[in-house]
This record gives structure tokens, C-alpha cells and sequence, in this order.
């Protein structure tokens, strides 16, 4: 019988959720804190979806990798840390877009091309290294989601504020008096 | 939360048409009268979800075991459960705040063979092991899990009811079951299997199940898993992603429980070389997709028939397929009975889905009447 291996907890099923939330909650607030009053709500909102949707295809490529490596996931219901990059890719999103919603604009049109042409090089890539029908697939979704990461960087760090005034990109206020 | 956003996220991307459901016509027969009739074998499978207390169709099971029971000879009538047996995680440990929920829906199917009729002329229950009875475990963890289901149905069994885990907790399989003159029952523990990597144990079995297949001599062997051998319901990748959110892992392979994945792969392509090798058995039956579903065979060494029975409590949708006779995405179950000439011919009992569930009625006992009533035949074919 194959070594003992733990797919799923109840207890890491139920918490999960809350801590990601919570998470997700603190880093919202710490990342958009001092700027959250100045900023627009609708590229806050834009960039926690469009980050959320990126995170998405990021686990997505993580779980493919995962299982081309023969390692598979029980259920798809039974996914734990391999989901991280959704509330990682929101709060990533929701900072961008508090930043300023161009800068949140060119991410993401940068982004879209990098999973684009990713998609479509690791679907060549999988065609060509794995002999099975879901070669391409597979292929095609590691290389989207590598694609997205790498064309999302380029988006953001590449980006200059109007004027040419050099910023940082992100930027954490804590209040001490 | 953050799943129903990954499964929005592969919808919105990978939007496109969906098949219906490949229903199609055929001219049903005539039911045999019981002196004809040697034995009778239900097919359920996926039952897992429901209780006895909202489920018709373990009303109707029920029912129509006492009458097959009370008709024929002694242990001419049989159920095999499929597999999925208790959602969601198998049945857990007395102390789990979720074993009494557990043990509930296990006992629906127990039930079924507990009447009068089935206690006296012996009619007997087969339950497999599906993925969720393994709790979604794997190694020594999963084989405890099942374990659980193993001991409450040898409790069950000391009772004087006729049921049994197949293969048992921790055993892979094959196991082999006489059904009177006309059948050899081959269970098997697919669910292991897809957990198992490169176990040399993987081997054994099929070299035991090429046993089993060459020890029966003119009887019909009937080979069960839960994992099916030909199946276009979800876990083919064969449907569209408006019909299953998971469309997006099947295609890529990522799902082990797809036929799309590497070990369910292994599992087909070793059943197929054992087929071949030795003889295809009569029928394949399996459930874990979440309809009824027929098939021919395509090749020499495919089962003369292969049948999905997975719609004990769960629905899912079915694509049009190669060598797909008829299927169904409507709750209920399959039965074959064997003629005493040697004949076999297969029946579908099906509900309308609206009615298969009395949990949202106040009038439960009513809806459980009803809905049991409400069964008909909509497929029957004679298959030898």
C-alpha cells in the first residue's frame, strides 16, 4: 500500500477559509491603508477581481505542474495552499488599482499578453514533451499562468507615473504617534 | 469562497456549448414472468448522498428486492452499490461529530435488503469502494476510513443481513461471488488503484482478475468497480464547461479521477491488455459518473456491455460518445435480469429528477409514496 499521505483535514478544511479571509483582510488594509481615502473605489474593486481571476490561473498552473509531476490532488474541492495565489493575486490587484488605476490598467494589459503568448508556447511546449492528448492542455495552462506572472511583473514594474516622476510601487504606512 | 471563484474563473474563460443529454429512442421488451427468470441484479451506484428517509429510489429498491425476493429462489437476487456509498468523506469515526450523518446514509442502502422477503430468501448486498468512502484518503489513513464502512457492515451482517464490503478495507481485489448458475460477481477496488503509484501490487491485481476471468466457466461474468471502464459523463473531459466546472483539470489531466489523468489511464489500459489476454467479460459496471449510461463494444476486447449506474443521488450531465447506446442524466438505477434459458436483459428504472429528493417537502411520507409510484421503465434491452 502507498505511504500514508493526509489529502484532507477537517480541521485545515474549515479553518482555511477564515485565515485566508483574514489574510486577505489584514494585507488589504495594511497595503491600501493611508492611500484608501484618496483612492477611486472602481480600480480597488477592478484590481482585487482582475487579481483574484490572475490567482486563479496561477493555482491553476500550480496544480497542473503538480499533477504532471505525479502528484494529484484527490478531489478538486480538496485544494489547500495551491489556492493561495487567488487571495495573493486580490490584494496584489486591489493595491495596484489603489495605487492608480492606470497602473492597474497596464498590468493588466501586460499581463493578458504574457498569458496569452504563454498559453499558447507552453501548449507547443506540451505538445512536443508530453506524448498524451492533455499534453497540450496541461502545457498550455502551466504556460498561461507563467506567462501571466511574468507579463503582470513587466506591467507593473515597467510603469511610470505620468510626468516620468519615478515611485515606488508599493508603499506600507504605519502610524507611530 | 475562493473555489467557486477558481470555478467562475475557468467558466468565464472557457465558455461554449454544451451537448444535451444523448437519450435516445428504442423499442423496450416484454418483462419475463418470474418462472422464467433465474436471477435478478440491481446496479446502484453513487447513493451516498441520501437517506432513506427523503430517497424514492431506496423506497423502490427496496420494493422491487422483496418482490424479486419473495418470486425466486434463495440468493437469486443481488445489489451491488457501486461505490460512493457515504458522502462526503466515507464513513468517520464514532467520535466524529459527522459519523452519525455517516452512518445514516450507509444504512439507506443497508435497508433496501432488510425486508421480510429479502431476510428470507437471502438476497444479498455488495458494497464497493468509491473515492469519498475512502474519505478522499490515501494509504493507511483511507484504509481506516474504509475500514469503518467494513466493520458496520459485518455488524450489519451478524444481524442476518446479507452485506459486505467488496474486496474488503485494504484489499485491492479481485473477489469473486457465484450468483446461482448464471453469474460470477469480480469486485474490484479501483479507488485504490488510483492512489497506488507504481505498487507492484497493481500487477497482482490484474493477474488476479485474468484469474477470475479464466476460472467461471459458462457463467456470465460480470466484472464491478466503481471507476467505470467506458463512460461519457464528466469524468471523460467529454463534456462542455457549462456543464462541469472541473472541465478545464479533466482536459489537462489534473483530475486523478477523470479518465483523462495518468493513473485512470494505467487502470484502462490494464483492464484492457487482461480483456484481451484472457476474455472480455460480459458486463463492466461502474458508477462514480453520475447518470445511466450503455455501451457496446467497440474492439474484441472490450466488455460485451459496459455500464455506468451513478445516479443513486447525484446528477451529472452525459456527452454523446462512440459506442453509446443510451444514457440518462435521470436519478435511479439499473437491473439485469437472468433468464433461466440463459438470457440476460437489462432494465432502467428512472424518477423525474423533481421527485427524487423528499427533503424539501413538509409531506415527507407522501413524497416517498409518491415518488415511488412515479418510477417507469425507460430503457430495457435484451443483451444475450
Amino acid at each position: 500500500m502507498p505511504r500514508a499521505r493526509r489529502i484532507s483535514s477537517k480541521g485545515a478544511k474549515q479553518a482555511l477559509p477564515v485565515r485566508l479571509a483574514s489574510s486577505v483582510m489584514l494585507l488589504l488594509a495594511l497595503a491600501t491603508g493611508p492611500r484608501a481615502a484618496g483612492a477611486q473605489v472602481g480600480p480597488v474593486i477592478a484590481g482585487a477581481v482582475l487579481g483574484a481571476a490572475g490567482g486563479g490561473m496561477t493555482a491553476l498552473g500550480l496544480i497542473t505542474a503538480q499533477a504532471r509531476d505525479g502528484h494529484y490532488i484527490y478531489a478538486p474541492s480538496l485544494a489547500h495552499w495551491q489556492i493561495l495565489p487567488f487571495p495573493v493575486g486580490a490584494v496584489v490587484g486591489a493595491t495596484l488599482g489603489t495605487r492608480s488605476g492606470d497602473l492597474l490598467w497596464a498590468t493588466a494589459r501586460t499581463g493578458t499578453l504574457g498569458f496569452l503568448g504563454g498559453a499558447a508556447a507552453g501548449a507547443l511546449v506540451g505538445r512536443l514533451i508530453w506524448k498524451d492528448s492533455e499534453g497540450v492542455w496541461a502545457g498550455g495552462v502551466i504556460g498561461g499562468a507563467s506567462g501571466l506572472i511574468v507579463g503582470s511583473f513587466v506591467g507593473a514594474l515597467g510603469w511610470k507615473e505620468p510626468g516620468g516622476r519615478e515611485t515606488p510601487l508599493f508603499a506600507i504606512s504605519i502610524p507611530i504617534g | 469562497m475562493m473555489r467557486r471563484l477558481l470555478q467562475a474563473s475557468v467558466l468565464a474563460a472557457t465558455a461554449c456549448v454544451t451537448p444535451s443529454d444523448p437519450v435516445r429512442t428504442f423499442s423496450p421488451i416484454e418483462q419475463p414472468e418470474a418462472s422464467e427468470v433465474a436471477g435478478v441484479l440491481f446496479l446502484v451506484g453513487d447513493a451516498g448522498g441520501t437517506t432513506r428517509g427523503y430517497s424514492p429510489i431506496l423506497h423502490k429498491l427496496r420494493q422491487d428486492i422483496e418482490k424479486w425476493s419473495a418470486s425466486l429462489a434463495d440468493s437469486a437476487v443481488a445489489v451491488v452499490f457501486l461505490g460512493d456509498n457515504v458522502y462526503p468523506e466515507g464513513l468517520r469515526d464514532r467520535l466524529d461529530p459527522g459519523f452519525l450523518g455517516d452512518s445514516t446514509r450507509l444504512h439507506g442502502q443497508v435497508w433496501t435488503l432488510e425486508g421480510p422477503e429479502a431476510l428470507a430468501h437471502n438476497a444479498r448486498g455488495f458494497f464497493l469502494a468509491g473515492n469519498h468512502d475512502w474519505g478522499n484518503l490515501a494509504g493507511p489513513d483511507g484504509i481506516k476510513r474504509l475500514g469503518n464502512m467494513d466493520s458496520a457492515l459485518r455488524s450489519y451482517a451478524q444481524d442476518g443481513i446479507d452485506v459486505r464490503l467488496t474486496p474488503s478495507a485494504g484489499d485491492a481485489g479481485p473477489q469473486s461471488f457465484r450468483l446461482g448458475d448464471f453469474a460470477t460477481l469480480i469486485t474490484l477496488d479501483t479507488s485504490w488503484w488510483m492512489q497506488a503509484g507504481n505498487d507492484p501490487l497493481r500487477d497482482l491485481l490484474l493477474d488476479g482478475l485474468g484469474d477470475a476471468l479464466s476460472a467461471t466457466d459458462d457463467r456470465l461474468n460480470v466484472v464491478v468497480a466503481h471507476h467505470p471502464y467506458r463512460t461519457a459523463g464528466a469524468h471523460s473531459g467529454l463534456l462542455g464547461p457549462r456543464s462541469d466546472p472541473y472541465w478545464l483539470l479533466r482536459r489537462a489531466g489534473v483530475d486523478v479521477q477523470s479518465q483523462t489523468s495518468s493513473p485512470f489511464k494505467e487502470l484502462l489500459a490494464g483492464l484492457e491488455d487482461v480483456f484481451a489476454r484472457t476474455a472480455p467479460p460480459f458486463i463492466y459496471a461502474g458508477g462514480h459518473d453520475h447518470s445511466l449510461q450503455l455501451f457496446e463494444a467497440s474492439q474484441p476486447s472490450d466488455p460485451t456491455y459496459s455500464i455506468v449506474s451513478g445516479a443513486g443521488s447525484k446528477l451529472t450531465a452525459v456527452a454523446e460518445a462512440k459506442d453509446l447506446v443510451w444514457a440518462s442524466r435521470a436519478p435511479g438505477f439499473m437491473r439485469i435480469l437472468f433468464r433461466v434459458d440463459g438470457g440476460a436483459e437489462l432494465y432502467v428504472e428512472v424518477i423525474d429528477e423533481a421527485l427524487s429528493d423528499c427533503e424539501r417537502f413538509n409531506a415527507r411520507e407522501s413524497c416517498l409514496e409518491h415518488g415511488v409510484d412515479a418510477f417507469r421503465t425507460v430503457y430495457s434491452k435484451r443483451l444475450r
